[in-house]
């Protein structure tokens, strides 16, 4: 390694005050003189010393400059190496397991440490040695069980194993042509189901930007939630198209409207992981039920898998949250009671039920039947919340319905 | 659409039951899509027909409504969401986001982590300050499509599944990265300064965030994970860098391809493009880290020339790295119709085009 800086140009004459200010910060005049003489300005370098910068980090940075001109006469200064000596946990050997290595694998000694409140609005990685001088990036989440769920490291990992692909692994080529009422019906629920997911994940992505590297596998499942509903937006459209319908109404939006009003992230997940997800896996099991043929009982049943996740990273995180703050649960009330009314509201549209019932009869002519089991299947999706609340901790919400008190008592 | 009278009206007047709307069929003629899959299976291509395919160049759809999907009158809009297919439009998002789904890997599974052996210090605090660099790097690139997803009208839905897949990607990245510098008798070591990637986030025009990000911050990873065969020690770290170039790749393509629909729809908007990229690439070169000190140059350049040893060396190749990143970033804005920056690229960056 060279021990000088760079070439020596000739030395140019240094002003008085820039001098004094180097003397000051005890800069020896010759670098100064050799900044000079790559064509640094006496006001920028003065910048610069005034900036703490070293007259070791200047030499270096003037070489690098001087490289990144083209220069190829410069001897390079030795560097200090100081970011291998920065005190984090070294030695750490995280083994792959069975399962290949995990993310639970690698949170071992300090970095598996999540602490309770982060102190960083920088994207420093959890575990490494904080620079000075970095500028924050505008997360606004520093609190564990603002996102928190245990399960979340082991969801992340079971959602990249379990990718599917709806272009092939449907077995498209199974559909067959129903009679015009139920494709009708099929193509009404599919548009509806592929709407949601993209309002979903669309909802899902804004928060992101909102939470900080330390708690860095909460935001690695919420990614994989919103590949996943990519990939259900762009399946049950597929479906819809591909039988010999169309895409049909707009479902009303109410709910996914108040999701996405959310303010704080809590709220936001109680409402799609816990509410909107408890229906959407009763919807899935019915959907496998239902299906005409491999393909539709295929996508279902895939659909199901994933949205499984999303509901149980909701229980957990729920139940983090009740745990740490039990003085959160009437505000948890107050979320759900909210989501419970926009989700009344929806429910009542025709173009969500009828549709339904048609399917459910499985012919026009049975659409008394029909009736009679989407009345069995709404009390088995609030029934599915219910159960997921209780599991989380929150046994006594069943008492306080609002609005899906009537589904229950139908 | 073809339900015959007498089924409207036996579900209209079926007694003992609500009564039916049935206002969601019979909703229009474009009854009867009948989408084959093709070989590749059943894509968003191939469902792409017929009034579907008709993809508008406007749109004022604010409910996320996606394209295709009947309107619902007295639904709530979201909020504003871009008008101009040009805005947000990539010709190439459709194959990106199919191709997308289809490579996906696993970080835990798909690299060969028994290939790890144990390595000098030096060369493992080298390869774990680079990790901590790209898993920092990572962590951003996966905030910043995201906060634009509100913005994509439901219109170009494919542009938001692309931006979508590419969440998944950036968290697979930034979690492989973790992995590796965990994985070896290492740690985490020093916060990078920044690399100046605060401005993907600060953007406050698609174009501007895409041209930052997927033409310029992310052409310049993957010009760097391109020469992974050099940087990786064993076949684990080698297949993580070929693994994220070819998801980088896509980023990269959307970019390029976003940047030349723009510029040959709305020609007016070169300048602009400009005074963007006039921004970050001074940016990059006061915040990239160009100082041997630096925990970014520092690694690379132990890593490149073998140790530190050779650590002359390795600021040549450093250099290399650095020309071929520029080189290529140059070229990727020519291929979008960005030719003249060559002319006005920043005088440091320039050095290594005229070096070449």
């Amino acid at each position: 390694m060279a021990e000088e800086t760079t070439t020596q140009p000739q030395s140019p004459e240094v002003p008085e005050d820039l001098a004094a200010l180097a003397q000051r910060r005890n800069w020896p005049l010759v670098v100064v003189q050799q900044a000079l003489a790559r064509g640094m300005q006496p006001a920028q370098l003065k910048e610069i010393i005034a900036s703490g910068m070293t007259p070791q980090q200047a030499m270096q940075a003037m070489a690098a400059r001087a490289l990144m001109m083209g220069q190829t006469d410069v001897q390079i200064p030795p560097p200090s190496f100081s970011w291998m000596a920065v005190p984090t946990e070294w030695g750490v050997r995280a083994r792959p397991g069975k399962a290949g290595l995990r993310f639970r694998d690698i949170n071992i000694g300090s970095y598996g440490y999540v602490p309770d409140h982060w102190p960083y609005d920088t994207e420093i990685a959890r575990g490494s040695w904080p620079a000075e001088g970095v500028e924050g990036m505008g997360y606004s989440i520093f609190e564990k069980q603002e996102v928190w769920a245990d399960n979340a490291v082991d969801l992340y990992e079971e959602a990249i194993q379990r990718r599917w692909r709806p272009a092939t692994d449907i077995p498209w080529d199974t559909l067959q042509p129903l009679p015009d009422a139920l494709e009708a019906a099929m193509c009404q629920l599919c548009t509806q189901i592929s709407q949601w997911a993209y309002q979903e994940s669309v909802i899902l992505s804004k928060w992101l930007k909102e939470i900080s590297y330390g708690y860095i596998e909460i935001k690695s499942f919420l990614s994989t939630q919103i590949f996943e509903d990519a990939r259900h937006t762009e399946a049950f459209r597929k479906r819809a198209l591909s039988n010999g319908g169309a895409l049909g109404l707009e479902p009303p939006n109410t709910f996914m409207r108040t999701a996405f009003e959310a303010r704080n992230y809590t709220e936001m997940s109680l409402m799609l992981h816990l509410l909107y997800g408890s229906f959407m896996e009763v919807l899935y099991q019915y959907g496998q039920a239902l299906a005409h043929n491999q393909a539709e009982a295929r996508l279902f049943s895939l659909a199901l898998q994933d949205k499984a996740r999303h509901v149980a990273y909701g229980v957990d995180h729920l139940r983090f949250v009740l745990t740490r703050r039990p003085d959160r649960r009437e505000e948890v009330h107050v979320y759900l009671g909210k989501a419970e009314v926009a989700m009344t509201k929806d429910l009542r549209d025709p173009a969500l039920s009828e549709p339904l019932a048609l399917l459910l009869a499985g012919s026009p002519d049975r659409i008394k039947e029909g009736w009679a089991k989407l009345s069995v299947l709404r009390k088995r999706q609030v029934g599915n919340y219910l159960r997921h609340l209780e599991a989380a901790g929150l046994t006594e919400r069943e008492d306080r319905l609002k609005g899906l008190r009537r589904i229950l008592d139908a | 659409m073809a339900i015959d009278v007498d089924t409207l009206q036996k579900l209209r007047q079926e007694t003992e039951v609500p009564p039916m709307d049935l206002s969601w069929l019979n909703l229009d003629d474009t009854w009867g899509v009948q989408a084959k899959p093709g070989k590749r299976g059943l894509t968003l291509d191939e469902v792409n027909i017929g009034p579907y395919s008709q993809i508008p160049d406007q749109a004022d759809n604010h409910t996320l409504r996606l394209r295709g999907v009947r309107p619902r009158p007295g639904n709530l809009r979201f909020q504003y969401t871009a008008r101009d297919k040009s805005e947000v439009w990539s010709e190439n998002c459709i194959q990106l986001y199919e191709e997308a789904v289809q490579r996906q890997w696993s970080s835990a599974t798909d690299i060969p982590w028994e290939t790890i052996q144990p390595l000098p210090d030096d060369i493992e605090r080298a390869i774990c300050q680079l990790c901590t660099f790209l898993t920092e790097v990572e962590f951003i690139a996966g905030d910043t499509p995201g906060q634009w997803m509100p913005y994509i009208s439901g219109e170009y839905y494919e542009a938001g599944l692309f931006l979508m897949t590419q969440i998944m990607d950036e968290a697979r990245h930034e979690d492989v990265f973790r992995k590796r510098a965990l994985a070896n008798g290492g740690g985490l070591l020093q916060q990078s300064r920044g690399a100046g990637l605060r401005k993907l986030i600060e953007a406050r025009d698609f174009t501007e965030m895409s041209v930052l990000m997927h033409v310029q911050a992310e052409g310049f990873v993957q010009s760097m994970f391109r020469m992974g065969e050099l940087i990786g020690q064993n076949e684990a770290e080698k297949r993580i860098f070929r693994l994220c170039a070819q998801d980088e790749s896509r980023h990269l393509a959307f970019g390029v391809m976003h940047l030349k629909y723009i510029l040959d729809t709305e020609p007016e908007r070169r300048e602009e493009i400009h005074a963007y990229l006039d921004k970050a690439e001074q940016t990059d070169v006061e915040s990239g880290g160009f100082t041997f000190d630096s925990p970014m140059f520092g690694s690379l350049a132990l890593l490149l020339g073998g140790g530190k040893q050779n650590f002359d060396e390795g600021v040549k190749r450093f250099m290399a790295v650095r020309r071929k990143q520029i080189n290529e970033y140059i070229h990727r804005l020519q291929v979008a119709g960005l030719g003249d920056r060559i002319e006005r690229v920043n005088p440091q960056m320039r050095a290594f085009i005229e070096s070449r």
